[in-house]
């Protein structure tokens, strides 16, 4: 059984989401290939870095990095989360030309 | 009669010497913003300076003469900047070079002699429409021309550098920290601390050895709580050692000047007694999460910044809020001079 197979669609918004990929081509590869070799770039999840992403506290802040806000050029650039923010490595190396203060020009952003 | 007129004469030049080391002992901090450099003086806590340059900053390693750093932006740049002058003196690309490689690098440290940097570089380039990766390599850079010199494969995910034993060895740390002895002609790793297998889950991107005379400090975390790994770069010794606390969720620790005491610092900035190995006191920064921290050179205030725009000035013995300084882009890490 392979892992895809473990995950069983639960809700109507699970098996839409199943539905959707049925066809689909390979559209993304994954950074971690050949099984062991970890390939570019490093990142949180290549040092095994999970901590910072959980909620340690009852009260605020609730969660670490918070707000997003102040984490997200750092997690930028070096592609610490390459779907969520711009990749600084290949794709976008001079987002921050239009947004070097994130609080401030937020709305002037633009990455794919 | 005769002494009396010496020990007057020692009193006044003790009281003229007095006063000139105090106005010395200045600090110049540096925060590696976005484009720019910006400079706070330490005594107003006011942004002094800026110095433009290219690229999204990420680290720093001061050069032997403790009168130039080399900030490294973009994964690719390694701009040679004038802590005095408050300058930029040049400007070194990786990605300049003939065989056509695209460069990245993850950890510097520059050389004992001043004339070269190790830098961690990853390489890509497209052969027949492939992309083709570079094994990873410690590099020593040449400053002057910007050419690789000498070079020695090593594992991938190292992303911190440290120099030690007098320039003797790199120590190159990612999961694991691998010892490369550079004294020879032809680097080699010599040796492999395990961390990982250890269970020990570390980030030392953040650190302040320069500023703790030698001393490299780093969290980690592994199933018992929290701890910090130590490194007298003097010497090469490594040492672990566990928090007597619940674990603070901190990127960084660095030491006061009298290493009494580590401040750790993220959503918090926490104190922590080095004799007991306990949190004495901590509180939430306002401002958000923060990358880095500096203490000052008279271990009188802690700066947090990194991560967004403001860098916030904290008493270092209450942890009370003294200032918030509005820079002008979001920002990685700080560096500190005490002239």
């Amino acid at each position: 059984m392979d892992a895809k197979q473990k995950i069983q669609a639960l809700n109507k918004k699970a098996e839409a989401v199943e539905a959707l990929t049925k066809g689909e081509d390979q559209a993304v590869k994954a950074l971690l290939e050949s099984g062991t070799e970890l390939q570019m770039p490093v990142g949180c999840t290549t040092i095994f870095d999970t901590g910072w992403e959980t909620n340690p506290r009852a009260t605020h802040p609730v969660g670490n990095c918070q707000a997003s806000v102040r984490d997200f050029m750092g997690c930028a650039g070096d592609c610490w989360w390459p779907a969520q923010t711009p990749d600084g490595l290949t794709n976008n190396p001079d987002y921050h030309q239009v947004c070097s203060n994130m609080a401030r020009d937020w709305r002037t952003i633009k990455y794919d | 009669m005769k002494n009396a007129k010496y020990i007057f004469l020692s009193v006044l030049l003790c009281c003229l010497l007095v006063p000139a080391g105090t106005v010395l002992a200045r600090d110049v901090i540096f925060t590696l913003g976005y484009d720019v450099l910006e400079v706070i003086d330490g005594d107003t806590d006011s942004i002094t300076d800026r110095i433009p340059l290219k690229g999204w900053t990420r680290a720093y390693t001061v050069l032997p003469d403790k009168k130039q750093m080399i900030v490294s932006a973009s994964r690719h740049y390694l701009h040679l900047v004038d802590t005095q002058k408050l300058a930029l003196v040049k400007t070194l690309d990786l990605n300049t070079n003939p065989e056509g490689w695209q460069r990245f690098e993850f950890g510097i440290t520059a050389g004992a002699d001043g004339k070269t940097v190790y830098a961690n570089v990853l390489g890509r380039r497209t052969e027949a429409g492939e992309v083709v990766l570079a094994k990873p390599m410690l590099a020593e850079i040449d400053l002057d021309s910007g050419k690789i010199l000498r070079s020695v494969e090593v594992p991938r995910g190292i992303f911190q550098l440290l120099l030690v034993n007098g320039g003797k060895e790199v120590y190159a740390i990612g999961q694991d920290l691998y010892k490369i002895d550079v004294a020879s002609s032809q680097m080699r790793i010599t040796e492999t601390y395990a961390m990982f297998d250890k269970g020990m889950n570390i980030f030392p991107l953040w650190h302040y050895t320069f500023e703790n005379n030698g001393y490299f400090i780093s969290p980690y975390y592994n199933a018992q709580g929290c701890g910090m790994l130590e490194i007298n770069t003097h010497t090469g010794e490594i040492t672990e050692n566990m928090l007597n606390s619940d674990p603070p969720f901190v990127y960084s620790f660095m030491y006061s000047p009298d290493r009494s005491t580590i401040y750790g610092g993220m959503d918090e900035l926490y104190k922590i007694d080095v004799q007991s190995r306990t949190i004495t006191a901590s509180t939430p920064i306002k401002e958000g999460t923060n990358f880095a921290l500096m203490v000052s050179g008279d271990g009188k205030k802690v700066y947090t910044g990194g991560g967004g725009s403001t860098i916030s000035v904290f008493d270092a013995e209450t942890l009370k809020l003294l200032k918030v300084l509005q820079m002008q882009t979001d920002g990685m890490t700080m560096a500190r001079f005490t002239l």
